[in-house]
């Protein structure tokens, strides 16, 4: 009995040390990838980033500031609402399947252990559906983009704060990471490439935005496309910038970058939806 | 001695048939070849695009150019069809060496202020 309770005093032991390990780990990637914008915008707190360009550039933040005075985004979090509370066919609604009212955007991303892989609040939503006997919705945009939006919106304020417990989270978040790090496309750029190394600087007529506090603020109306998207929607559309043959939004790739960025996030607020250029 | 000599002549007409046909056969046996090597060239391209693919690093217009290609070649246009071939090839090979160079050194693209 004694050996039984040492044993298990052993592993359970162990398992937290390596959890934290992995923690550790993360932890220092943050402070160095905070430390990274920290130092190049001097003066912006870490809470500012959760407003991407609009931390760094005033002019865009006085019109941006304007601009959510009547949020272009405002029908589409109605919208969001509605769709929320309306039944499927079997009479269940999105509330039956997450908890709070749908307040859950910030326990999104997460790693689920079980399954091995990383869970997004998108992939959760169109499971939701399929588990009540409705088709899954597109990813980019329309209803699953509202969705996202008003469950972000309930969410307003909450902590970024994702956890890597276990080797295969960490290996999820490295892969982001790589991802991250590695150029790729015709004009060999990476997302740090833009993000990181050349934020702050102009990209034709727009201010290229800070990679700390992306995910903090998706799903988010652009401008340029006139409707709501969701953030790999946006992962998307940069790669095929950069000339690479984008990823599936929801693909393992994609949502292991996402995994990696809000990691990088933590600590912020989540203060989705917004609008952007 | 006459027998000989028309003998000669069916002989020498079939000579000259024999010449004509294969001239004829000339320019359409060119045609077969560079159909073969567009074809060839396509498939090259497509195989290298499937690497890069595979690689998670497959180029945006890669398979759009292969697709050029191949209309191309329906149209019997060669010249275009494997010149753009050519293209869609060098970008799945040049695709999948970035593949190749960023799964060892990516770390080393981690900016540092």
């Amino acid at each position: 009995m004694r050996v039984m309770f040492f044993l298990s005093v052993i592993l359970f032991g162990s398992g937290v040390s390596y959890a934290e390990n992995y923690n550790k780990k993360v932890e220092k990637d943050i402070e160095e990838f905070r430390g990274f914008f920290m130092e190049k915008f001097p003066g912006i707190t870490l809470d500012d980033f959760a407003d991407g360009v609009y931390a760094i550039n005033d002019n865009a933040r006085q019109q941006w500031i304007a601009i959510e005075d009547f949020p272009p985004y405002e029908l589409d979090l109605e919208e969001g609402e509605r769709l929320f509370n309306t039944p499927f066919a079997n009479g269940k609604t999105y509330g039956d399947c997450f908890p709070d009212g749908g307040a859950v955007r910030h326990k999104y991303p997460y790693f689920d252990e079980q399954r091995k892989e990383v869970i997004t609040l998108e992939m959760a939503i169109n499971e939701c559906r399929v588990a009540n006997g409705e088709n899954p919705l597109k990813y980019k945009k329309g209803d699953i983009a509202k969705l996202s939006a008003y469950m972000a919106y309930l969410s307003h304020n909450k902590l970024v704060d994702v956890r890597v417990d276990s080797e295969s989270a960490y290996e999820a978040y490295l892969s982001g990471k790589e991802f991250f790090y590695s150029k790729r496309g015709k004009l060999n750029m990476s997302c740090a490439g833009c993000h990181m190394r050349y934020t702050g600087r102009r990209a034709r007529s727009e201010t290229i935005s800070p990679a700390l506090g992306h995910p903090s603020h998706f799903p988010v109306f652009r401008l340029k496309w006139g409707n709501m998207g969701t953030l790999h929607r946006r992962y998307a559309g940069c790669n095929n910038n950069t000339g690479a043959k984008p990823f599936a939004p929801q693909s393992e790739e994609y949502r292991n970058l996402e995994f990696f960025q809000t990691i990088m996030s933590n600590g912020m607020h989540f203060n989705g939806p917004a609008s952007r250029k | 001695m006459a027998l000989l000599h028309v003998n000669k002549e069916i002989y020498m007409t079939k000579k000259l048939i024999a010449m004509l046909c294969f001239l004829m056969q000339a320019p359409v046996a060119g045609a077969l070849y560079a159909s073969s090597a567009v074809e060839e060239m396509i498939m090259q391209a497509e195989n290298a695009r499937k690497e890069a693919a595979a690689l998670g690093f497959e180029w945006r217009d890669t398979a759009t150019l292969i697709a050029e290609a191949q209309d191309f070649h329906k149209k019997g246009d060669e010249e275009n069809a494997l010149a753009v071939a050519k293209a869609a090839l060098l970008e799945a090979e040049q695709a999948t060496l970035q593949a190749r160079y960023m799964k060892k050194h990516w770390k080393e693209f981690i900016p540092e202020e």
